[in-house]
C-alpha cells in the first residue's frame, strides 16, 4: 500500500459528508458506509492484510480482493434489506389509498387508469 | 352473520363480471367487493356494472397484497366471513356456496375448498398429482387435519383469521404460507371437495417448465413457513 491509501480514505469520508449534507445520502446509511469503509481500509494496510493472508491461507492479492468482496456484499445486503421494508410500506401505502378512494368514491365509476396514473408508477 | 365475497381480479374484464354475478346468486345475503390489482383493461368497471364494491388498487401487488386489501375492508367494517374467491371463473359459485356453508356449519376457523378432495373434475399432469400428493402428506401430518389442496385459492374464514390477515398476510407462497399462519395461531382448517372449472379466460401459466420451478417454489414455501412458525410459537412463549 503506498500513500497514496490515506488520500482515498479522506477523499470517500469527504464524499460521504457532501451527500449526507446534501440529503443524497441518509445519515444512518452514511454510518454504514464509513464503518464499512473504514473497516475494509484498515484491512487494506499492508501488515494487517498480510496477516489477514496468512490466517486464510490465500496471498496479499486475493486477500485484498476478498476484503473488497465482503464490503460490497454487506452494502448490498444493507440495500437489500431497506428494499425489503420500502416495499412492505409501499404495499400497505396502495392498500390503505386504494380502501379509502373506494370509501370517498373519488375514482370516477367505470374510469379507465389514465396515462397519468401509470406514468406515477414508473 | 355479514359474509364478504373478496374477490381477487387483475386484467379479468372479460369474466369478472360473470363470477360476480354467478356468486351474487348464489350467495344473496353477501356483499361482493372485487379488488382490482391494478388492472389495464375494463375490469373495474364490468365489475361495477355487475353490482359489485370494487377496490382499485393504484399498481399490482400481487395476489398475496390484493387478497390482504380485502381482508382489511373486511376487519375494518366488521365482517363475520370472508370468502376468498379467484376473479378468473375457475371457481364455480356453488363450489363457493359450499365451502361457506362448511364454514358456517362447522366449528373450523377456516375452510379451504380442495380440488384433490374427491368431488373431481380436475385433471393435471401425473408429476404434478405426485408432487401434490407428497406435500399433501407432509401438510396433513404437521396440521393434524387432513389438507389434499394446500394451493387452493378457494377459502372462507372467521372473524379471528380475518383479523389475522388483515394484519399479516404472506405475499411469497400465498396460499400455503397462509395456510400455514392460520395453524400456528391454533386456528382450526377444515377442507370440503369442491369441483373447480378451467379458466374462462386467459391462459393458464401452466408449462412443464413452470410445474417443476413450482415444485421447487412449494418446498422453498414450506421451509420459509416452517422457520416462520416456529419463530412464531417464540414470540408467543
Amino acid at each position: 500500500m503506498t500513500a497514496a491509501w490515506p488520500l482515498v480514505m479522506v477523499a470517500v469520508a469527504g464524499a460521504l459528508v457532501l451527500m449526507v449534507r446534501a440529503r443524497r445520502l441518509e445519515e444512518r446509511h452514511a454510518v454504514l458506509w464509513i464503518t464499512v469503509a473504514a473497516t475494509s481500509g484498515v484491512a487494506l494496510v499492508d501488515p494487517v492484510r498480510d496477516r489477514l493472508a496468512d490466517v486464510l491461507g490465500v496471498d496479499a492479492g486475493e486477500a485484498a480482493l476478498a476484503v473488497a468482496l465482503a464490503a460490497a456484499l454487506v452494502l448490498l445486503l444493507a440495500a437489500y434489506a431497506v428494499i425489503a421494508r420500502l416495499a412492505g410500506q409501499s404495499r400497505v401505502l396502495a392498500q390503505r389509498l386504494a380502501l379509502l378512494e373506494e370509501r370517498l368514491g373519488t375514482r370516477r365509476p367505470g374510469a379507465e387508469r389514465s396515462a397519468d396514473d401509470r406514468a406515477e408508477v414508473r | 352473520m355479514r359474509i364478504l365475497v373478496i374477490v381477487r381480479a387483475l386484467n379479468e374484464g372479460d369474466v369478472v363480471g360473470q363470477v360476480v354475478r354467478g356468486v351474487r346468486r348464489a350467495l344473496p345475503d353477501a356483499d361482493v367487493l372485487v379488488v382490482d390489482d391494478g388492472s389495464t383493461d375494463a375490469t373495474a368497471a364490468h365489475a361495477r356494472d355487475a353490482g359489485a364494491r370494487v377496490v382499485s388498487l393504484p399498481f399490482n401487488l400481487g395476489m398475496g397484497g390484493a387478497v390482504q386489501t380485502g381482508y382489511r375492508l373486511a376487519r375494518d367494517e366488521g365482517y363475520d366471513v370472508a370468502l376468498q374467491m379467484d376473479g378468473d371463473g375457475q371457481h364455480p359459485a356453488a363450489a363457493a356456496v359450499r365451502v361457506v356453508e362448511t364454514l358456517l356449519a362447522g366449528g373450523a376457523d377456516m375452510v379451504v375448498g380442495s380440488r384433490f378432495a374427491g368431488a373431481g373434475g380436475y385433471r393435471s399432469s401425473l408429476l404434478r398429482r405426485g408432487g401434490i400428493r407428497v406435500v399433501s402428506r407432509v401438510l396433513s401430518a404437521v396440521a393434524g387435519c387432513t389438507i389434499t389442496d394446500a394451493t387452493s385459492g378457494l377459502r372462507a374464514v372467521r372473524a379471528p383469521a380475518v383479523a389475522l390477515f388483515a394484519e399479516r398476510y404472506p405475499h411469497d407462497y400465498v396460499e400455503l404460507e397462509s395456510l400455514l399462519l392460520v395453524l400456528s395461531r391454533g386456528l382450526r382448517v377444515a377442507e370440503v371437495p369442491v369441483r373447480m372449472e378451467p379458466r374462462r379466460a386467459g391462459r393458464s401459466t401452466i408449462t412443464p417448465a413452470r410445474s417443476a420451478a413450482y415444485g421447487v417454489r412449494v418446498a422453498l414455501g414450506l421451509a420459509v413457513a416452517f422457520a416462520g412458525r416456529r419463530a412464531a410459537r417464540q414470540a408467543a412463549a
